[in-house]
């Protein structure tokens, strides 16, 4: 599996901790809600580093005392439609203060990567035999923003010094 | 189309919509897809639906249509008329005269 | 009206390129029709019944001359010469071309018109009221805010994967003329005890089939914090919302399973967390949009227009048009006028790219430029000098837009129905055309006075039928086209959601059922009492006597 880091196709270093038979992972473990909640002690005394993955019917809430524990959040698309994610990774950042890696896993679709970078996703996972060499320039596609969200690019009026005469001379009356 | 085995096949034709122009088209006998019903080769019994099936399922694959499903006909002249009103307007356009004017 | 800049200009631009790539991408191959489908919707493109079917957002329904000359252009170019106005104040073309889809999306961008956010399930074009800046009733511009919501939600990297689609209408009278009470969100405008304004939010309003109306969540929103309340609405929707059951999606059934106070509750937990923060408006922010909205620069007109009520007085004709269409404007000197997209024999809110060019020029020459797409599908010139009126009457009856029907029975909102539609039940096109000829003498639609027919294919109720005096609804009875009589629907302040008055009609039926249920009407009103009130008063048995025989209950 690869992975898009700052516009470069890496191998994933990370290991994904299957639910049932394997126990015992590397140093660098992710693990899924449940095996967290069930074993946190252990996980937490045996990786050096954890990740966690968040399905798109999980809130980060349920993991809100620990989000800090966690280098990386992965959080789940699983289709086109199921936009939950979104928010899921702007609380993260916005309310629990998550400044660790947020990854998109699942379905990962190039039309939406500027959504989820966005939103303050910043690794994005490729799925097998998807080709994503163009990935990259998917970012760049739509250059201005009108919102605030999670990242600091070019959002609409904040250096907008357009004065009111220029608005008037504008103005079709 | 869940009507019991026992019934006998109802006729059916192929149609779908072009990819590029949208227009509504039917498989006709040469194996292409024409705008007229009219040539629309007919479908009367369980093999001959698989294989006009294998056919859409090519040209949906290839590109040329988009969203082929088959329904149910009449046999009249000039052609095959769809039974439903649905149909029927898909074959015929607009009952309404568009883009009124003077 | 709001002028884009450069910056805008730039994201429409890009838009437009971003589509032709993923057209390019559908066309080589590379993306197959499942993958290409959720992102040609996300630019307003369907496929209908008998082509694809290109939704172009009109922001608010406000139009400036040039950009409806643009539309009569692309009408020309790519279609057959004409388009559909529809009931969110957007116009529908039926018949382009996938390939030019993206020349077709150029074209738009040099007006700054485009068809980001008409379809998918984001939060769709903001609708406003059609008279605001205008009437004399209102607190303030509702275009002001709803040119606001437009920016913040344009592309909006957190809320264009909702669960469903998601409409936000604004109000800034006391008089509801935008629906607010049948959106997702309805802002209601409105003064506290300290006499500044701010908005009464309602939300989980709307059509379909599962019709609702909206309720209130805070009774008092200050202007400086309307994104973040909207963003806290849309954040908790968009984590809970619905996404098992398509029918159940609409914030309608989320406010309704856990209950509007757990609801308000939710969104004003997250909003206490977020307000005051990058989303808030500033007043040289609101200024700085208010300033693209300013009132025009009407003349001081201090003696009477002589020259209009003698033009009143002397044609019938134009007199008839001036009560029904004309509206009294803020400006004294001024009037709305309102051009009926309705004639005999015509498919409701049609207009040809002919007279689409007749109303640019018209808009141009006596109207500030300016125009408004309202939800009853007609067109407004939002101030024209009474004393230019009679002058502007000649010029659109001949070129068929002086029918003087606004609000009456022939002005019937009619979606486009089974001969466009995908989804339609039945027809609504010609069921209107065929009411609108049994009402077309003048006397007797004065006579009837003020009704609303309102017309939907299917339970999806583009044509609005929950809220029409009469509402008809098409169904399909075995491959049939039957439709069902709803009574008593009222989208504005008295909000109704329409009654189903008995066992559908079929297509030949229906005509004879709609007159029988004016002619009921006429048979038991009080002297100038409207339908709606009529209907309260005397509720359905009349009508169901009439229409089924007295047996029936
Ligand atoms: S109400 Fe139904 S038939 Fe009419 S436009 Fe909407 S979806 Fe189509």
């Amino acid at each position: 599996m690869a992975l898009l880091v700052s516009n470069r196709l890496i191998d994933e270093s990370w290991h994904h901790l299957d639910d049932k038979a394997d126990s015992t992972g590397t140093d660098k473990n992710i693990v899924s809600v449940e095996q967290w909640l069930r074993d946190r002690d252990t996980l937490i005394a045996r990786s050096d580093k954890l990740g966690i993955i968040l399905m798109s019917d999980q809130p980060p809430g349920l993991i809100e005392a620990d989000i800090k524990r966690f280098d990386v959040i992965c959080l789940d698309f699983p289709k086109f439609t199921d936009g939950r994610a979104y928010s899921y990774a702007r609380l993260l950042r916005d309310k629990y203060g998550f400044t660790g890696e947020l990854r998109a896993v699942g379905n990962v679709l190039r039309d939406q990567l500027a959504f989820m970078k966005r939103c303050g996703i910043d690794t994005f996972e490729v799925s097998d035999g998807v080709d994503a060499r163009d990935w990259s320039t998917a970012f760049s596609e739509i250059s201005v923003r009108y919102q605030e969200a999670n990242d600091n690019a070019n959002v609409a009026r904040q250096n907008n010094s357009t004065s009111d005469e220029e608005i008037a001379g504008n103005w079709s009356y | 189309m869940s009507k019991k085995n026992k019934q006998k096949f109802e006729t059916r034709v192929m149609t779908a919509n072009m990819l590029v122009g949208g227009n509504v088209v039917y498989l006709v006998a040469s194996g292409n897809w024409d705008e007229d019903i009219a040539g629309a080769r007919l479908i009367e019994n369980d093999d001959e639906l698989r294989r006009l099936n294998n056919v859409a399922q090519e040209a949906l694959v290839k590109g040329i249509i988009v969203g082929p499903y088959t329904i149910p006909i009449a046999i009249g002249s000039p052609g095959p008329n769809p039974l439903s009103k649905r149909e029927q307007i898909r074959a015929n356009g607009p009952t309404v005269p568009a883009g009124f004017s003077k | 009206m709001y002028r884009y800049d450069e910056f805008d200009h730039t994201i429409v631009r890009e838009r437009v390129d971003q589509f032709r790539d993923q057209v390019a991408r559908r066309l080589s191959g590379e993306l197959t029709e499942e993958e290409f489908r959720p992102l040609r919707l996300m630019n307003g493109l369907y496929l209908q019944l008998h082509a694809y079917m290109l939704r172009v957002a009109i922001p608010y329904g406000t139009l400036s001359s040039k950009q409806m000359r643009m539309l009569a252009h692309i009408a020309r170019r790519y279609d057959r010469g004409y388009g559909h106005f529809t009931t969110r104040q957007n116009i529908q073309y039926n018949w382009p071309n996938l390939e030019d889809v993206p020349d077709l999306l150029a074209d738009m961008a040099s007006v700054e018109m485009h068809a980001i956010q008409t379809s998918g399930n984001c939060i769709r074009n903001v609708t406003a009221d059609p008279y605001a800046g205008v009437a004399t009733d209102e607190l303030e511009d509702s275009r002001i805010y709803a040119e606001i919501i437009r920016q913040w939600s344009t592309l909006h990297p957190e809320f264009s994967f909702l669960p469903r689609k998601f409409k936000i209408a604004v109000s800034g009278a006391p008089i509801d003329r935008a629906a607010v009470r049948f959106h997702d969100i309805g802002l209601q405008m409105r003064q506290n005890t300290r006499g500044e304004l701010g908005f009464g939010v309602l939300v989980g309003g709307g059509q379909g089939r599962t019709p609702v109306i909206a309720q209130t969540i805070k009774d008092f929103l200050p202007k400086q914090d309307l994104l973040s309340y909207l963003e806290a609405i849309l954040r908790v929707y968009n984590m809970l919302g619905r996404r098992d059951n398509i029918y159940k999606a609409r914030i309608k059934f989320l406010v309704n399973e856990i209950g509007r106070d757990k609801f308000a509750a939710l969104v004003e937990e997250e909003w206490e967390r977020i307000r005051g923060g990058a989303l808030d408006l500033h007043r040289d922010e609101i200024n700085r949009i208010r300033a693209y909205f300013r009132p025009a620069l009407y003349e001081l007109i201090t003696e009477q227009e002589s020259a209009y009520d003698t033009a009143r007085r002397s044609d019938r004709e134009f007199d008839r048009w001036c009560a029904s269409n004309i509206l009294p404007h803020k400006q004294p000197g001024y009037g709305i006028v309102n051009i009926s997209l309705k004639p005999v024999g015509k498919a409701p809110g049609d207009a040809t790219a002919d007279q689409m060019d007749v109303i640019a020029e018209l808009a141009e020459l006596y109207s500030f430029d300016e125009l408004r797409v309202t939800h009853k599908q007609n067109v407004v010139l939002g101030h024209v000098r009474l004393a230019d009126l009679h002058s502007v009457w000649q010029q659109l009856d001949a070129a068929m837009l002086a029918t003087a029907n606004i609000g009456l029975a022939s002005d019937i909102i009619a979606c486009p129905g089974l001969d466009y539609c995908n989804l339609a039940n039945a027809r609504s096109i010609p069921v209107a055309q065929k009411i609108n000829e049994r009402f077309s003498d003048p006397e007797q639609l004065a006579r009837i006075g003020q009704i609303r027919i309102n017309i939907s294919g299917c339970i999806n109720a583009c044509g609005h039928h929950h809220v029409g005096d009469i509402g008809i609804l098409g169904v399909d009875r075995r491959g049939e086209e039957y439709y069902q009589i709803t009574l008593g629907g009222d989208p504005a302040d008295n909000a109704a959601i329409g009654e189903s008055i008995g066992p559908s009609f079929s297509y030949d039926e229906i005509v004879d059922a709609v007159e029988t249920v004016i002619s009921t009407f006429e048979g038991v009103r009080e002297t100038g009492k409207t339908f709606a009130n009529t209907w309260r008063r005397v509720g359905a048995t009349p009508f169901k006597e009439n229409l089924y025989g007295p047996t029936r209950k």
